[in-house]
């Protein structure tokens, strides 16, 4: 019986559980974005309140015009630790400097900081004990009695403010520098109908100083409690603590309730307005490129902000499954999408840059990792909605598929080019068992090759140059060729179609190559064929690129041409290795030369034997005895790996060291194959014979 | 045989001669060829007297063997003999015909020992002549005078034939077999007659065909050799030669040479010779015309071309009257020099590696931030053309100050230091990525002083400023001497711009002349109508050495010569191939043959790497080069082996990729338009044909840029003379010889990155070792180039790394 109820049990938690998670799959393609929109208006603009709202409205309407229902947008001023920031420092604006705007409540943790709060919430009188009471104490131990005696005493200290609502209710004041104080004191008004938020803002009190006196005045106990600016936080945390405050005017709560925000700047520049936006996305924390462009007339900024703004958007889709070659994607807010060029749509042939985050219990993210140079290319619709095949391309194999678990998610941002072309720049990862400190070095001279995805063409692009930089400016669209998704060892990447009722029928593949029956005729019909590949042009220059030093692959990079101004990858420092190959690939070529002229030499020797000419043939001989020979390779050989391996040069790593074992021995068998014999010997023997 | 002969008489004395022989089988005295009379004498014996009796019989018997002779004329006599052609190609020999009662045959004799070779006139008829048949040479004969009807000698039979050959005007035989009876038989009295008559008549014939040169030499080489023979009519036929082609040579304008056969007839014939007097009045009137259109040009101001034609002038009349002062007065007037050059310059460059005409030029018109002035212990020495310059203890620092801000040639140190930056500024035209790899900042101290910080140490920044400020707005800080004024096909024309007036013979304007052919550069030299010529072929070099008033002046530094591979084809990548065309070069032979002309100097030598080797080990010049490298070898042999994997190796890939083989290239061989390369190239070109590699020639003026796809080979004379900086310049980016191999790239940037000189010695002598080993060129050897100019030019230079080198220094002395 109880196994029954167990099982119905399970199967209700199971049901459950799916309807969950189908409900989130639902929300994710029909939920809209939530888009905030941070206007900063330029002084000089002189616009009223009136017109403002007025804007205001425009760039709504006209939103809700281009996204339709996949927008959730709100317009509003940009808060006012950000206002300055946004209006003119937009461009250089990045999400850790919205963040640090933060306002973080401290609390002292001096000793005169406890005595003054104690001072300004005197502990209760003791209470009367009840005869009842009277007698249980009495029943105590004296370890007992003081225990309850520090317990109220802690109770009554400032230790015991361990939350902003506590906070808030004990503290008498909380003190805020000059700055700062007039925009918390704006930005709570909203808020003041909320009973806490009112006692919140009635406490905030200038703080007629600086930074430093503010921190003196908590370490001396003349403030119990402050606010200060989140970066500068590490300056008085040797005097207080931090208390988590989360005041909702506040960008980071923000950021936990759009998924979009979006900083406008409008100013006067030469007599035109300029406008300029930039998208923050908030799952993924990533500011996106700025946008600009300026108008005549104050009447058209609503229409050139809404043009922006579409500009900027990049739309989302959540990554379910993956292989090492193949990812599900579905798009966000697929369904509410009408029409194929609609701004939020990825369809065939997209790409998208793949993020991860990880969240704590909370939901705040604990990692926000956007993984270096790997794209996921849309091949191939799954359903008619949202879910869409990617063929993945990636610099190492397996990071999407490593980070998969309930807590994490993974994102992509479609891919748009914006630059006319990007700059590679290569950089030396620290040597082996050094830490890394200070700028890293330039790669300068690598070879770069370039590969259509999923093709056998290579190119040379060119070499890196004394800074380690070569410019990428392949632009063509290229016709990319990827792995079938139904060959996938994932039964929810190869199934993926099947256990839907709207689901796609897969195109049709170019059929592989005919065998060459030549080839098979040579032996090489066992040989395996290639499994076969889709094919599809993609919207954005993505091309393979292919770091080379010397034999050696450092790196394959998938770039998109114009995505980035430049990217940046860190290669393994491969300069003794190539060194040692330089100078060992001399001698391989010597040793081929050595054998070439002696195979000739020791053919003269035997045609002069046979004319019987031995003085002639002992002569050859003697210049064959001049030429170098086994043991003076080998000396040189020697001297090559010595020098390889001298650790004064610096240290040698395992890795390295393997290589360079691996190269020497790969030559000295050469030269014992070709050179180690006993020709001159042999001839010598032949010409005293003839003699 | 003679087939007229019976068979009977040739059988008889071959029988007579088997006994002759079975007497004396040890047959020694007719073997030693000894004297017959030493072997008369007692010991002779009875059987002696025999045996010499027999010797006669058999004479007759071998006459008779040989065939009958009449009475007949050399010709026919020597065909009676089968001597058919040219005698002169046959050892010597006589004749002796005998007389009709013995058959008159003729017979070939070795040469009779006869007394000062004259057949005796009436020798007693018994008396018998010793000879030796041509036929049998280990056996002597007699015969006595009364059998023999003629002798003819050696001496006459060439003679006759001489006489022959003068007959038929064959003058060339004539004078060969004339030559030979005049060192060999100088006694003939008819040897002399017929020297006349060879001259004679040679000279008539020439005459009459027109070679009047030759003419003029035969009628001289008569009145010296036979003064009286028609002493009268001779020397009028030599007036009138000489008169003759004194038209020619003045029609030809060769003044100089007709002037020098006037001279010579006037002092061999002492005013005997008309035409002498003639064209000396002539040559006085044509001297005088020079004279009044140098006078021309001098008042035009065109003191150029008045000194062309004063100079002239005096090629034509030294001795005229006012002549030297007055060429004297021009020099002073407008001192001129001029330069004959074999390659145009396009724009000057001090630090230019590959163009020796842009560096020449620089020299003279351009002023470097910096420029190489010599080498010393540690790398070259670098003045700062502006003021001073200090590099700091840990060479992270370079402290400029500049003097004379105030001068408007001088810079002040903002504008200096924005030059600094543009050159590091990637976006810049004038972005130059050596310079930036090291420059981190510069900082204006002052006016007059600035600072430059490194990205690391650097042992001689200095060396990569070697470039020149641009001009600021109208202002110009180029403080060179000289500039350019005009320039045309044949020459530029550099004026003296200096701050201060030219001292009194310093030149106020030079003249770089454009040769092509150098023959007539170095006549124009020894005319007097150039001052320089630059760049010389070595062995001409060595020929105006000779010259009493011409020096040459090898430069200080040695230029480095190598082949590019720059052809885009599989088999210039293709490192056996590469191997294969090194291996063909008999590159000793070519430099000491070719080049040299067998006179090597310690500087001129072989080379394994892209560095120059110096003079000897100690050289500071050979700082960067590898002592351990190997030279290649010499080894067609290998080379041909090489080409042949080579070929394999490329069937082989385009097999994979299903395509035809490629064919082995013809090589487009790039040389610089001077004649050591071209002599070199072409020199080149016939060692790869040897391996079966076939190539052409392509002469070029101006450094072919690297996509110029005309060249499959750049054949280079590089000036390499601060490995430390020149390499990267070399085989970086944008280099002459700009390399892709990624173990030269590596090791590139390993010498860049050099901190130290230690560390610089190490990264150019690995980078030399690599070079050797994957030749992104090929090495071939270092050459010491060579300058010439007059004497009465003053002030030279003693090894200058360049012609222009001192030339303020330059004075010019009146002769």
């Amino acid at each position: 019986m109880i196994r029954i109820r167990c099982l119905i049990s399970s199967l209700l938690l199971l049901i459950f559980l799916h309807w969950t998670a189908l409900g989130q799959s639902n929300v994710w393609e029909f939920a809209p974005y939530r888009v905030n929109v941070w206007v900063s208006l330029s002084p000089g603009l002189q616009l009223d309140s009136e017109a403002e709202a007025d804007l205001y409205q425009q760039i709504q309407r006209r939103c809700e015009a281009d996204f339709g229902g996949t927008w959730n947008i709100r317009v509003q001023s940009t808060p006012d630790s950000l206002y300055g920031s946004v209006l003119y420092r937009i461009d250089e604006l990045s999400v850790n400097q919205v963040l640090a705007r933060e306002m973080t409540l401290v609390v002292g943790k001096s000793d005169a900081a406890k005595a003054k709060f104690l001072e300004l919430n005197p502990p209760p009188p003791p209470v009367k004990l009840t005869p009842e009471e009277e007698a249980k104490r009495k029943k105590m131990t004296k370890e007992q009695i003081k225990e309850l005696e520090d317990a109220a005493a802690r109770a009554a200290s400032l230790l015991s403010v361990r939350t902003f609502d506590s906070a808030v209710e004990r503290v008498n004041a909380f003190h805020v520098l000059p700055l700062p104080f007039a925009g918390l004191k704006r930005e709570v008004i909203p808020f003041e109908s909320d009973a806490k938020w009112k006692k919140f803002s009635d406490k905030l009190q200038e703080f007629p100083g600086n930074l430093e006196s503010l921190k003196r005045a908590l370490d001396e106990g003349e403030i119990v409690a402050a606010l200060v600016p989140k970066t500068e936080l590490p300056a008085v945390l040797d005097v207080s603590r931090s208390i988590p405050a989360r005041l909702p005017w506040q960008p980071e709560a923000l950021l936990r309730d759009f998924d979009k925000i979006y900083m406008v700047s409008v100013d006067l520049v030469d007599g035109a307005y300029r406008v300029r936006t930039k998208e923050m996305d908030s799952l993924v924390r990533r500011m996106g490129d700025l946008a600009s462009e300026k108008v005549m007339r104050p009447q058209d900024l609503g229409g050139s902000i809404a043009r922006l703004l579409r500009s900027c958007f990049t739309p989302m889709v959540r990554i379910e499954e993956t292989d090492n070659f193949t990812a599900t994607m579905r798009v966000k807010a697929a369904g509410l999408i009408t029409g194929e060029a609609h701004p939020a749509q990825i369809g065939l042939g997209d790409v998208v840059i793949p993020f991860i985050r990880r969240d704590d219990m909370n939901g705040n993210p604990t990692v926000l990792q956007s993984l270096p140079f790997t794209f996921i290319a849309a091949t191939e619709k799954i359903d008619k909605t949202s879910l869409y095949y990617g063929a993945i391309f990636a610099a190492s194999r397996g990071a999407l598929t490593a980070a998969k678990n309930r807590r994490t998610q993974r994102l992509g941002l479609k891919v748009t080019t914006k630059y006319p072309a990007s700059e590679l720049h290569l950089k030396f990862k620290p040597p082996f068992g050094t830490p890394q400190t200070g700028a890293l070095k330039a790669v300068p001279g690598a070879e770069v090759y370039l590969r259509t995805p999923g093709s056998d063409d290579l190119k040379m692009v060119g070499r890196t140059d004394w800074r380690g930089v070569l410019p990428l400016a392949e632009k063509e669209l290229p016709k990319i060729r990827y792995e079938i998704p139904t060959n996938s060892r994932n039964p929810g990447i190869s199934e993926a179609r099947k256990i839907l009722s709207d689901s796609v029928p897969p195109p049709e593949y170019p059929k592989p190559a005919e065998p060459d029956p030549a080839e098979s005729t040579d032996g090489n019909a066992s040989k395996p064929t290639k499994p076969p590949k889709g094919e599809i042009q993609i919207n954005v220059p993505l091309y393979l690129y292919y770091i080379k030093n010397g034999d050696t692959l450092l790196a394959r990079l998938p770039i998109v041409t114009g995505y980035y101004p430049f990217d940046e990858a860190k290669l393994p420092d491969d300069r003794r290795r190539l060194e040692t190959e330089a100078f060992l690939k001399g001698l391989q070529n010597e040793v081929l030369d050595l054998v070439v002229r002696r195979k000739i030499l020791e053919s003269r020797v035997n045609s002069k034997l046979k004319e019987n000419k031995v003085s002639e043939a002992k002569a050859i001989l003697e210049d064959l005895k001049r030429i170098k020979n086994y043991e003076r390779l080998s000396e040189q050989i020697e001297s090559i790996q010595r020098r390889a391996t001298d650790e004064s040069r610096g240290r040698v790593g395992p890795m390295l060291q393997k290589r360079i074992d691996e190269m020497v021995d790969s030559t000295r068998k050469v030269m014992q194959q070709w050179l180690q014999d006993d020709l001159m010997r042999d001839l010598e023997n032949k010409v005293n014979e003839a003699k | 045989m003679n087939p007229s002969l019976p068979y009977g008489a040739a059988r008889q004395a071959t029988n007579m001669m088997d006994r002759l022989m079975s007497l004396d089988p040890n047959n020694a005295w007719l073997k030693s060829n000894c004297p017959v009379g030493q072997h008369h004498g007692d010991w002779l014996g009875r059987a002696g007297q025999n045996a010499l009796r027999l010797v006669l019989i058999a004479w007759f018997a071998v006459v008779l063997f040989l065939g009958g002779s009449h009475a007949q004329s050399i010709d026919q006599v020597l065909e009676e003999i089968g001597v058919t052609g040219s005698i002169l190609d046959v050892p010597p020999f006589d004749i002796i015909t005998v007389t009709s009662e013995h058959g008159g045959k003729s017979v070939q004799v070795n040469l009779l020992d006869l007394p000062d070779r004259r057949v005796p006139t009436s020798p007693k008829p018994t008396e018998k002549l010793r000879c030796v048949l041509n036929l049998f040479p280990g056996r002597l004969y007699e015969i006595q005078w009364k059998d023999i009807a003629k002798i003819i000698l050696w001496e006459e039979l060439v003679l006759d034939r001489a006489k022959k050959l003068l007959a038929d005007k064959d003058y060339a035989e004539a004078f060969e077999h004339l030559v030979y009876l005049r060192d060999n038989y100088p006694q003939s009295s008819n040897v002399q007659a017929l020297h006349q008559e060879f001259l004679f008549s040679s000279a008539r014939d020439m005459a009459a065909s027109g070679d009047l040169p030759h003419t003029l030499a035969a009628l001289e080489e008569l009145q010296r050799r036979f003064p009286n023979f028609r002493t009268a009519d001779v020397q009028t036929a030599i007036s009138s030669v000489a008169s003759k082609l004194i038209d020619d040579l003045f029609a030809r304008n060769e003044l100089g040479v007709a002037r020098s056969m006037i001279l010579r007839l006037d002092r061999e014939y002492k005013g005997k010779l008309p035409a002498v007097d003639k064209a000396k009045a002539r040559f006085q009137e044509l001297a005088e015309s020079f004279r009044e259109k140098a006078t021309e040009y001098r008042q035009a101001g065109d003191y150029g071309r008045a000194r062309q034609s004063a100079v002239r002038m005096l090629e034509i009349e030294p001795d005229l009257e006012g002549g030297k002062e007055f060429l004297n007065e021009l020099i002073k007037e407008f001192p001129l020099i001029r330069v004959g050059v074999f390659q145009r310059a396009s724009k000057p460059d001090t630090a230019a590696l590959a163009d020796w005409p842009a560096f020449r030029l620089g020299q003279l018109t351009a002023t470097p931030v910096f420029s190489f002035r010599s080498t010393g212990p540690e790398g070259g020495i670098y003045p700062f053309s502006y003021g001073n310059a200090v590099q700091s203890d840990d060479r992270l620092q370079l402290d400029l100050t500049l003097q004379n801000v105030d001068s408007p040639s001088v810079p002040d140190s903002l504008f200096l230091s924005q030059a600094l930056l543009q050159r590091a500024n990637v976006k810049s035209p004038l972005y130059v990525p050596g310079w930036a790899s090291i420059f981190e900042s510069v900082s204006v101290l002052g006016p007059e002083r600035l600072r430059i910080r490194l990205r690391q140490p650097h042992v001689l920044p200095q060396a990569m400023m070697q470039w020149q400020l641009p001009n600021q707005g109208e202002q110009s800080f180029n403080r060179a001497a000289y500039q350019l004024k005009s320039e045309d096909e044949e020459r530029k024309r550099f004026e003296w711009i200096g701050d201060v007036e030219t001292a009194d013979y310093q030149p106020k304007e030079i003249q770089e002349v454009y040769y092509e052919d150098p023959k007539q550069a170095i006549n124009d030299l020894l005319k007097g109508e150039l001052e320089f010529i630059d760049r010389l072929f070595p062995a001409d070099a060595r020929r105006l050495g000779g010259y009493r008033y011409i020096k040459t002046e090898p430069y200080a530094l040695p230029m480095v010569h190598m082949l590019v591979p720059r052809g885009k084809g599989p088999y210039f990548e293709d490192r056996e191939f590469r191997r294969a065309l090194l291996y063909a070069i008999n590159r000793s032979a070519i430099l000491s043959d070719e080049i040299l002309g067998g006179s090597p100097s310690p500087v001129d030598r072989l080379i394994s790497g892209p560095f120059p080797a110096g003079a000897s080990e100690t050289d500071a010049l050979a700082y960067a080069y590898n002592l351990s490298v190997e030279e290649p070898p010499y080894d067609p042999r290998t080379a041909t082996v090489l080409v042949m994997l080579s070929q394999a190796n490329q069937a082989s890939r385009a097999a994979k990729k299903k395509e035809p083989a490629p064919k082995l290239p013809v090589i487009r061989l790039g040389v610089p338009n001077f004649e050591a390369a071209r002599v070199a190239g072409q020199a080149i070109l016939q060692a790869w044909k040897i391996i079966g590699v076939d190539g052409k020639l392509v002469v070029y003026d101006e450094l072919p840029k690297m996509n110029d796809d005309s060249i499959d080979i750049l054949y280079m004379s590089a000036a390499l003379w601060e490995p430390v900086t020149d390499a990267e310049r070399l085989f970086g980016v944008g280099g002459p010889a700009e390399s892709n191999n990624q173990y030269i790239v590596q090791a590139l940037g390993k010498l860049n990155a050099a901190r130290n000189w230690r560390e610089v010695r190490e990264g150019c002598q690995d980078l030399h070792s690599l070079v050797a080993a994957h030749l992104p060129i090929l090495p071939l050897w270092q050459v010491s180039e060579t300058f010439a100019y007059r004497t009465e030019i003053q002030g030279v230079a003693k090894r200058p790394i360049g012609l222009y080198q001192d030339v303020q220094k330059w004075r010019i002395q009146v002769r």
